[in-house]
């Protein structure tokens, strides 16, 4: 018992001083959107901001995300996004820095199109589908004309 | 009657110290399909373990969505639920930073 | 009466009178493309837990709140918002789950394809 707390109480006085004069990563929310099919053009983008004694005026730099991920898919969609902010400590707590990393999959147009329109459990009506109603109606009124002028 | 007392607030402090109480840090819900695809459920949860303030990787919201993801090749996925939570040990000097993930894998009708 | 015993009674109060309430978190989920707020109807579901002395052992209420939506919508759940409350109680206190989504009906869904 003896040995026991001679060793716990540096232990524990050594693992405080260890984590508070290194970098320690917390993670402090995550959440997750729905997932597409295609998943072959990984996505990621991330935002730092450090702040010293917790002084912190705005969380604006969260915004930086959408457009770095609009940048990465320009021709498509980004969709299953992985978001987690995190809180890195520095120095006795007195510094820290708050990343936000999202990491989603750019979906191309089509393939979000096609995708959509492939499952019939969807309620938005995708552009494939809405091209093909479109030449549905387009093909009826032009029989229904045809049949008037005969 | 005190002897019982303080047994009992003994046993009960003990029990958390051992079991561990949660704290939910963060939940997400995305769409939810309609009730006919709801059929084929998915879930996932990976951890990270924090000791003495000393974080052991912070991971585990992408491994969970890798053991997700492999759950539903070629699907997508619909409904999910995230819950980050936290589960404090020793008062707090042992800590566990957990992600469950559960959805609906939907894979294409045409194809079946 | 000393100073003492009035902070005490006052803090007292404030614990056991439940006026204290937290919002932890609010997250609104994405919405459909081509899907307007008249084609469905909001439903809300919400479970609840009652924390003593802060002895937590299980957030199940999480996927309660979860499975009371889906029960509540045989149609597709659009734009799902997440609250996250806490009401603080005497020694105690409630976490509590809110979550609010547009329902769209299923047959609107199947008549969209």
């Amino acid at each position: 018992m003896v040995i026991m707390k001679s060793f716990v109480g540096p232990l524990i006085v050594l693992s405080l001083l260890f984590s508070t004069m290194n970098a320690c990563t917390y993670t402090a929310a995550v959440s997750q959107t729905n997932i597409p099919i295609q998943r072959n053009k990984p996505v990621e983008a991330t935002v730092h901001k450090f702040i010293f004694l917790g002084f912190n005026f705005d969380n604006d730099e969260v915004y930086q995300l959408v457009e770095k991920l609009k940048t990465q898919c320009p021709d498509g969609q980004v969709r299953g996004i992985l978001t987690q902010d995190m809180r890195t400590m520095y120095l006795l707590f007195f510094f820290w820095a708050r990343d936000t990393v999202a990491k989603g999959y750019c979906v191309s147009s089509k393939a979000v199109a096609t995708n959509d329109a492939d499952f019939n459990v969807d309620t938005e009506q995708s552009p494939a589908r809405a091209e093909i109603d479109y030449k549905e109606s387009t093909l009826k009124l032009q029989s229904e004309a045809d049949g008037v002028v005969k | 009657m005190m002897k019982v007392i303080k047994q009992a607030g003994g046993a009960l402090f003990l029990a958390c110290m051992l079991q561990g109480c949660m704290t939910v840090a963060s939940i997400s819900v995305s769409q939810i399909p309609v009730a006919a695809a709801r059929k084929h459920k998915i879930s996932a949860s990976a951890s990270n373990v924090t000791v003495l303030l000393i974080p052991f990787g912070s991971s585990f919201p992408e491994r969970a969505r890798g053991d997700l993801l492999s759950q539903c090749q070629g699907g997508k996925i619909e409904g999910l639920l995230s819950k980050h939570q936290v589960t404090d040990y020793f008062l707090g000097l042992f800590f566990v930073n957990e992600v469950v993930m559960e959805g609906y894998c939907l894979h294409n009708q045409a194809k079946g | 009466m000393p100073l003492s015993i009035r902070l005490l009674s006052a803090m007292l109060f404030v614990l056991s009178s439940s006026c204290a309430h937290s919002i932890h978190q609010l997250y609104v989920g994405s919405m459909d493309p081509k899907v307007s707020y008249a084609q469905g109807q909001w439903v809300t579901a919400e479970a609840k837990t009652t924390v003593v002395l802060s002895f937590e052992f299980d957030t199940s209420y999480v996927e309660q709140a979860y499975r009371e939506l889906e029960s509540k919508c045989p149609g597709r759940l659009a734009q799902v918002t997440t609250e996250h409350l806490t009401s603080f109680l005497f020694l105690s206190y409630e976490q509590k789950v809110v979550l609010k989504g547009l329902c769209v009906k299923a047959a609107l869904a199947s008549e969209k394809h």
